[in-house]
Parts: structure tokens; C-alpha cells; sequence
């Protein structure tokens, strides 16, 4: 009986943190579409998003620690929650990352791009895709998956090197360094952004393995 | 487990056993007593005639020793029995079988002593004398009248009873043993008879949960077991028809979901996906296989859709409701949610129908975004029409030099403004896609007519024009709309060639088709906006365009056309080196 309940009690939480998990990977893709479309109705959308994101973070941890107090679950059970906890806090600053990056859409707004933007939607398309894989490898409980999705961190990094270069030589003229200085930051929050998918990563590899191993090389 | 039928042989046979044994003892037992009874009956009787004999006589005691041994002699001549006569002291008289005065006293024998008390005895026992069974009947000589004088006694040996009861033994336990046989036989064939309808019915039974619903059970038996084979058969059959509609049904519905456009996706209770159809892959990007058992969160991993299904199990009412989906690829979707409720209208799951209307969203677009560009295009000339007859309403009218210059700029506006509607109508009336008048078009020639329509343009801008090598090349179309697209194409080319520009037109056979091809040195197109130029209104150089007079439709009626002949057209070009548009037609239309 009081198994049962736990079960359910996991699974409930299971459940929160992928909805929590699938908001943020929308948010992601909406704040980069919202910056390349210059979208102001759908940035302020991601805005008010990420108050949904937030209260199910609250939710998620509140659950967890009940969870914990109510249960005492041991062993595999305590890592799964444990796990829960340590994604969801990833998962908020991820959300908070895509809010910034829309709030730098409504910064940018009243001006067309020095150029149109290629870079960053690349590496916003490979930082989705980390954060769907890590998401299915969390799903299915994959570690090996996990640890190939951590790898294409490189990826992310050599992009972010290609992107803030390119975007200093723009700054040498003086009229695009307001646009400049914005793009970099949205850059940065993205490289963010996958970091914390490669902390997933590691949960998923502790969640499975009980080792924490860092997969951020 | 033993089976039934060893229980059932087991069970006849201990009885059968049991009765055989009881009876033979029974029988034996008493046909040993009847045997005796007989016996000591005949003995007593004999006994009794010889004393009456002897007591007729004479008194015993009056007797010669070798008088009375003599009689006894005789008597046991005419019988086989052993004859002893014994006075009341128990001193043998005489015997027929031994010396009696060599005998003991008689007196402790248990046959004589209960003679002497009651008038007869009998006794069953060995004796010393002989070596043998004896049986002994002893009858006292005037017991009656009440002066005992003697005692005569008979022994008889039962050697001859006991082999006697042995052979009854024997043949007994052979009958028996026969009877047992025939039991155990019958037994077995018994039970076979019973417990085989039996074994064929588990049989069938265990078959019938392995999902063979073909088998049955061919030797029903009779009575209450015949009957449960014929219910068996029956519930086999009526499981067989209905196995098989099941599978029909199914093979229905899999037949429809399967071959919808629409994605279907069946939610149970516990929130995991129980049916899905094979047009979901498209929207979900997994195989229908992956996703079967999975919670719809972690199938579709998008909170939009998510929240639609979680709502709709809550409140047990139908939605509709537009999703964006962002994986695999970017889509739009009408998700209709409706609930399947039991009778007591508890939500058992969710079904959910997904059409994907990302095309007609963009249609949506697109049209709106045509009627936002018609009024653009229509605006600019109306408002300089407007803005010069105001200017001229005002005053300006009485200098005859800016009343000239002011209205030939109204009549080129409204040169511009026909143009322009002419365009939109004929493009409206290309994609109602009328037919074609079709004829025998000569391109060589058409090229050569349009060459000198164009020419003062053409000298105008000092352009090197050159006409293709081939003067000749017939093709099947319809020639004024063959006029329209080759006009279009060269016009175009002109517009964009700087002054002194080179503008070559080509013609190739290619045998069933030909190859026409307009290259320019002029502008060109940037590389990332090559795709758009066949849209309608799309110009690469906004400012430059509309002052050559363009409407920005050209290209796209020369596509219409084009695609509407069974053509294809194509565009090489690069920014500041010019462009190459090359069309493919075919020869003969279908």
C-alpha cells in the first residue's frame, strides 16, 4: 500500500519535471525565434512563460522533499529524487536564460540587424537538440546516451568562439556596439545554456550509476 | 496427482479385493464347519448304535476282554472310523486300531470326560497313538436309562478333511484370483471409457487458451461428459466467430487510422498513450512502436499539447485548440481532445485527432500578406495621382508648363496603375489555370517580333542584344502566352542591365524539348534571396524597380506560365555579375 503511494508519488513528480522540462525547451526555441523574427508578441510570451516555469520548479521541489520526509526513500528511489531536484534547478536557469534572451529581442527591436543572423540560430539549433536528447536520455534512463549529448558541448563552445570574434570585429564600427554587445550576451546564453544540459547529463549518469562523474571536459 | 483413472482402477480393484478375500474366508470357514459338523454328526451316530448294540447284548462288564475286541473288530470292519471301548475308570476294553491293554487310562481325555458328565462328547486333537488329526465323538453305553456301564468312543482321522479343506482353499483362491482379473480388466477398460472424453476435453480446453480456436474435441463420450464436450465445442465455435470479428474490427480500425492524414493518439487513464496511428510519426518524429506505453509527456515532450490532454482529463470536456509543435520540425497544429467516458461519466482516457495546418496557416499569410502588397502597390500611384491633381486643383493649373509636366506624371501614374491591374488580373486569371489555345508556335520567330518591339528600348540604353543562332524552332503552345513569358523575360533583363550592358538570348534543341535562356551582365541577385524572386511583389532592389516601371509580378506570371506549359524554369545568378534564366519547354503539350 504504502509502496504504491510512493510509486505514484514519483511518477507524479516524473511527470512535473518533464512538463517543466518541455516548457523550457519551447521557451528556448521561441526566445531565438522571437530574436531572429524580431518578434516582440512572441518574446513577451516567453516572458510571461517563464512565471509558469518558476512554479513548477517550486512545485517540483516542494514534492521532492516530501517526498523525502514522508517516504524516507533509500538507494536507487533517493537518487531518482535527488536527481529531480538537482535537473529541475538546472531546467529554471536554462528558462531564465531564454527569458533573457527575449528580453533582448524587445532591446533590439527598433532596429534591423547589422546583418542577418546565422550564427546564433546555428548554435541555438544544436542547443535545442542537447536539450531534447538529454530530456529523451533522462526519459529512458540512458547514461551512454547522456554522456555523447554532453560531448557535443564542443560544438556549442567552438561556435561561441566564432560568434564572439566575428561580433568584435563588427563592434570596431561604433554604431553597431549596442546591437553587438546585446548578440553577445545572447550567445553567452545559449553556451550557458548548454552547460547546464551537460550538468543534466551528469545527473542522469549519477541517477543510473550513483557515480558523479563530470562530463564537462 | 494420480490421474482419474488409476484413482477410479484403484479404488475397484482394493474393493473388488476385499470382497473376494472376505467371501472366500467367509465360505471356507463355514464349509470347514459344515464338513466337521457332518462328520462328528455321523460319528455320534455311529457311536450310538454301537453302544445300543453292545448294551443289547449284554451288561459290558460281562464281556470276555477277547469277546468285546472281537466286536469291536467287526464294527470297524464295516466302517473306517477307529473304535475304542472304555469302562467308567477309564481303562481301555478294547480297540479296534491297538493293544488295549498296552493303552494309558482314558479318563483325562477331554472327549470322555465331558461323556461322562452330559452322555456325549467330541474333541478335535492329535493323538499320540497314531501320529494324526484326530477327530474323537465318545457316547456313554446307558447314559439314558441312568446306569452308565462304559463309554464308547469313535476317532476318525481328519487327514482326509484338511487335505479336503485345502483343495476348497485352493480352487477358492483360484476363482477368486480369475474373478479379480476379469474386475481388474473390466476396471480398466472402464475408466479408459470414462476418463478419455476427459483427457481430450483438457486437451481442447488448454489448446482453446493457447488461441487455437479451430480445435475441438472429436470423441464427445455420452451422458453428463458428452454434454461438457458439446458445451466445449460450442464455446470453441462461438470463441472462433468471435476471435474472428475481434480481428475484423481491429483490422478495420488499424485500416482507418492507418491511412488517415490526420495523427491519432489514444491516452488511457494512467496518462499513457494505448493506440496511436502511423500518421503521428510525422508530428512526433518517433516510430508508433517507441511510443505505445509511453506517458503522452514523454512521447511528445511538448507542454502546449501536454496541458490540452492533462485539462481535458480533468474537466471531461472536448477542446479545440491550435498547438505549435517544435520537433522534429516546426509545425502547426489543430489538436481536437475529446474524453471517453464511462456510463457513470468517470474520464477513461483521452483521444486525440492532430491535424497539421501549417500549410493553410501559411497560405493565410501569404494571402494577407498579397492584399497588404496590392494596397501598397495600388497606394503609390493613387497617392501621387491625388497628390498632383490637388497641387493642379489649387492653382498650379494656370502655369501652362507645370500643368503639362504635372500631367504627364498623372498619365504615366495611371499608365503605371493599368499596368499593374492588368498584371493582378492576369495573374488571377492564370491561376484559374483556363485552358490554353494551343498552336504551332515558332520561338525563333516570336524572339525576332519581340526583338523589334523592344528595339527602341533596347537602343535606348545602348544594349548589345544578341538573338539566338537558330532562326527557326517550332513548338506546341499557346503563342500569346509564349509572347507574354519571352517579354516578360527580356524586359526584365533590360531593366536590370546598366547602359551598354550585353543581353544574349539563347535557344537550344534538346529533341523533345527546347531550352531557352535570357543571361544579362546586370545586377544579379543576392544569393539569399533567389528563392523569393518568383514571388509575387518580391523585388530584389526596391527603389530601382519601381522606377523602372516594374509591378513586381512579372516573374511570377513567367512561372505560372511556364509550370502551366509543362515547363520548368530556373535561375543562375550572382550578386554585380547579372543573371541567367533558363526555361524548358516541351515540344508537344499533353
Amino acid at each position: 500500500m504504502k509502496r504504491q503511494s510512493f510509486d505514484e508519488h514519483l511518477e507524479h513528480l516524473h511527470r512535473t519535471l518533464l512538463s517543466m522540462a518541455t516548457l523550457v525547451e519551447e521557451n528556448i526555441i521561441k526566445s531565438v525565434k522571437s530574436l531572429v523574427d524580431q518578434n516582440v508578441v512572441l518574446a513577451g510570451h516567453v516572458i510571461k512563460q517563464d512565471e509558469v516555469i518558476n512554479a513548477l520548479e517550486l512545485e517540483i521541489e516542494l514534492g521532492c522533499f516530501r517526498t523525502i520526509a514522508l517516504q524516507q526513500p533509500v538507494g536507487s528511489d533517493l537518487r531518482k529524487i535527488g536527481t529531480m531536484l538537482k535537473i529541475s534547478a538546472d531546467l529554471e536557469r536554462m528558462g531564465d536564460y531564454a527569458t533573457s534572451i527575449a528580453k533582448t529581442t524587445i532591446r533590439l527591436k527598433d532596429k534591423p540587424y547589422m546583418k542577418p543572423l546565422i550564427d546564433i540560430p546555428q548554435m541555438a539549433t544544436i542547443v535545442k537538440e542537447m536539450v531534447r536528447d538529454a530530456l529523451n536520455a533522462y526519459i529512458a534512463g540512458n547514461q551512454e546516451d547522456a554522456i555523447t549529448i554532453a560531448q557535443r558541448d564542443d560544438e556549442v563552445d567552438k561556435l561561441y568562439t566564432i560568434i564572439f570574434d566575428d561580433l568584435i570585429r563588427a563592434m570596431s564600427n561604433s554604431a553597431n556596439i549596442h546591437q553587438g554587445s546585446h548578440l553577445l550576451l545572447v550567445s553567452q546564453y545559449l553556451e550557458r545554456i548548454a552547460d547546464h544540459v551537460t550538468n543534466i547529463c551528469e545527473w542522469i549518469v549519477y541517477m543510473k550509476t550513483g557515480e558523479i562523474k563530470s562530463l564537462n571536459l | 496427482m494420480q490421474s482419474f483413472s488409476f484413482r477410479l482402477n484403484t479404488i475397484i480393484i482394493s474393493i473388488m479385493a476385499l470382497i473376494l478375500f472376505l467371501v472366500g474366508f467367509y465360505v471356507a470357514g463355514l464349509m470347514e464347519k459344515v464338513y466337521v459338523d457332518t462328520l462328528a454328526n455321523r460319528l455320534t451316530r455311529e457311536a450310538n448304535i454301537i453302544a445300543t448294540s453292545i448294551d443289547t447284548h449284554k451288561d459290558i462288564k460281562a464281556f470276555a476282554p477277547n469277546e468285546i475286541q472281537r466286536l469291536v473288530n467287526r464294527f470297524s470292519e464295516s466302517g473306517n472310523s477307529r473304535i475304542t471301548i472304555v469302562d467308567l475308570d477309564g481303562t481301555v476294553l478294547a480297540d479296534s486300531e491297538a493293544s488295549a491293554n498296552r493303552m494309558d487310562n482314558h479318563l483325562d481325555r477331554p472327549e470322555i470326560r465331558e461323556a461322562l458328565s452330559n452322555g456325549r462328547g467330541q474333541s478335535l486333537r492329535f493323538s499320540h497313538t497314531l501320529n494324526t488329526d484326530m477327530i474323537y465323538v465318545a457316547h456313554v453305553i446307558g447314559f439314558s436309562e441312568g446306569h452308565p456301564r462304559g463309554i464308547v468312543r469313535l476317532g476318525l482321522s481328519i487327514v482326509n478333511i484338511n487335505e479336503f479343506i485345502h483343495n476348497l482353499w485352493y480352487s477358492l483362491a483360484l476363482g477368486m484370483g480369475a474373478a479379480l482379473l476379469l474386475t481388474v480388466i473390466v476396471s480398466l477398460l472402464v475408466s479408459r471409457h470414462i476418463t478419455r472424453p476427459i483427457v481430450e476435453i483438457t486437451s481442447v480446453a488448454r489448446k482453446i487458451t493457447q488461441k487455437k480456436f479451430d480445435s475441438r474435441v472429436h470423441h464427445p463420450g455420452v451422458g453428463e461428459i458428452g454434454q461438457l464436450a458439446y458445451a466445449l465445442n460450442f464455446m470453441a465455435s462461438s470463441l472462433e466467430s468471435q476471435m474472428k470479428e475481434i480481428k475484423e474490427n481491429e483490422e478495420k480500425l488499424s485500416g482507418v487510422l492507418n491511412n488517415m492524414v490526420s495523427g491519432v493518439i489514444l491516452i488511457g487513464e494512467s496518462r499513457r498513450i494505448l493506440l496511436l496511428n502511423s500518421a503521428i510519426e510525422e508530428f512526433l518524429g518517433h516510430s508508433e512502436k517507441a511510443l505505445i506505453g509511453k506517458l503522452h509527456i514523454e512521447a511528445g515532450l511538448n507542454f502546449g499539447l501536454s496541458q490540452l490532454i492533462d485539462h481535458c482529463f480533468q474537466t471531461g470536456e472536448k477542446i479545440r485548440d491550435e498547438v505549435h509543435i517544435y520537433y522534429p520540425q516546426e509545425k502547426i497544429v489543430d489538436a481536437n481532445l475529446a474524453p471517453y467516458t464511462t456510463d457513470h461519466g468517470e474520464v477513461k482516457g483521452v483521444v486525440v485527432v492532430l491535424h497539421d495546418i501549417t500549410a493553410i496557416r501559411r497560405l493565410e499569410k501569404m494571402r494577407s500578406e498579397f492584399v497588404a502588397n496590392v494596397s501598397h502597390e495600388l497606394k503609390t500611384p493613387i497617392t501621387s495621382i491625388k497628390g498632383f491633381a490637388e497641387t493642379l486643383l489649387d492653382g498650379a493649373m494656370e502655369d501652362k508648363e507645370i500643368l503639362r509636366q504635372f500631367l504627364e506624371i498623372i498619365h504615366s501614374e495611371s499608365e503605371r496603375l493599368h499596368r499593374l491591374i492588368n498584371d493582378i488580373l492576369d495573374l488571377s486569371k492564370i491561376e484559374k489555370r483556363l485552358p490554353h489555345q494551343l498552336s504551332v508556335v515558332d520561338i525563333g520567330e516570336l524572339i525576332n517580333v519581340i526583338y523589334h518591339n523592344l528595339e527602341a528600348k533596347i537602343s535606348k540604353k545602348h544594349i548589345n542584344f544578341i538573338v539566338p543562332a537558330i532562326r527557326s524552332l517550332t513548338i506546341e503552345g499557346d503563342r500569346d502566352r509564349l509572347h507574354q513569358i519571352i517579354v516578360n523575360l527580356i524586359d526584365n533583363a533590360i531593366s536590370y542591365t546598366p547602359e551598354q550592358g550585353t543581353i544574349k538570348v539563347d535557344l537550344v534543341d534538346l529533341g523533345e524539348s527546347i531550352q531557352l535562356s535570357v543571361k544579362d551582365n546586370g545586377i544579379g541577385i543576392p544569393k539569399a534571396e533567389i528563392h523569393r524572386i518568383f514571388e509575387r511583389f518580391y523585388r530584389v532592389d526596391k527603389g530601382r524597380a519601381r522606377n523602372s516601371g516594374g509591378t513586381g509580378l512579372g516573374l511570377a506570371i513567367v512561372k505560372h506560365l511556364v509550370e502551366s506549359h509543362h515547363g520548368t524554369i530556373k535561375v543562375e545568378s550572382e550578386e554585380g555579375n547579372g543573371s541567367t534564366f533558363t526555361l524548358t519547354l516541351p515540344k508537344a503539350q499533353p
